[in-house]
């Protein structure tokens, strides 16, 4: 895969949208790759974990409580909110739906990151907000 | 002096936990600090903000369209969002519940905070990261 096939993948990401291309280039460089086969459980509600994917190939199921609620495919995030808030539990279940080729991003990597690029927490804090303000704004039904 | 008294009152609030004393002692100095009475509005829905709280003493109560959304106490940040993104409305309306006294935390302050001090902005965005999977 060429370099900047995976920047544009991990620029994608919405909670690393406001980080400059050097930030994401040290980013692209801590993250592992792998690939999963289809039924692989990524992140399980309820759970705590710490990892945090991007799905490069393939598509997954999200749901809840047993219930399908989404769908994924390349360029998004699974379970990102878990770098930051280590210690809440997964909100929802993905499931591979197709053999995955993922990103892989470890805590460890994800702290030398923010040690190494200070300036990564205030981005990520605004994409949040920015995020945070759809959320709590989205009209129930 | 005030900023030894601020300084120690930073140390406990979870916000502030992971900064050295030195660095506490730094961040005592941006603020000011206020006292208000129950009853009192700190931030209004709709309005544009330049300003957030860091409450010290005292809870106040979140509500959004008039509705009840959740309680915040000492150590708790208020405001914050509308000087993460200086474009939008205040979201919420956060009213003092008991008698209330707090940080204030002006928008140059707040920049320093997330610019000098990623620990805090860490601990900001983690706890934008906890509000964003509890709206979801």
């Amino acid at each position: 895969m060429s370099r900047k096939t995976k920047l544009d993948l991990l620029r994608e990401v919405n909670l690393f949208a406001l980080c400059s291309d050097k930030e994401l280039k040290r980013l692209e460089s801590l993250v592992d790759e792998a690939t999963v086969p289809a039924g692989t459980v990524l992140i399980r509600e309820g759970e705590v974990g710490v990892e945090a994917y991007v799905i490069v190939t393939g598509t997954a199921t999200v749901t809840l409580a047993g219930e399908r609620v989404g769908a994924l495919g390349p360029g998004d995030a699974v379970g990102e909110m878990s770098l930051l808030d280590r210690q809440g539990p997964r909100s929802a279940t993905v499931t591979a739906d197709t053999e995955l080729a993922v990103f892989v991003l470890e805590p460890r990597s994800f702290n030398k990151l923010l040690d190494e690029h200070p300036g990564v927490s205030k981005q990520m804090a605004i994409a949040l907000a920015r995020r945070l303000r759809a959320a709590e704004h989205a009209p129930t039904f | 002096m005030a900023s030894r008294h601020h300084s120690t009152t930073l140390a406990q609030m979870p916000l502030f936990a992971a900064c050295t004393d030195r660095e506490r002692r730094q961040i005592a100095a941006l603020f000011d600090e206020t006292a208000v009475p129950a009853g009192t509005v700190l931030v209004t829905e709709g309005e544009l903000g330049d300003q957030a709280f860091i409450l010290i003493d005292g809870t106040a109560d979140v509500s959004t369209s008039g509705e009840y959304v959740a309680t915040l106490g000492a150590g708790d940040l208020v405001g914050e969002m509308a000087l993460l993104d200086r474009s939008q409305p205040r979201s919420a309306t956060v009213t003092a519940r008991t008698d209330v006294t707090a940080f204030v935390v002006d928008p140059r302050s707040f920049e320093q905070l997330l610019t000098r001090y990623p620990r805090v902005s860490r601990q900001i965005a983690a706890a934008l990261a906890r509000r964003l999977r509890a709206a979801s």
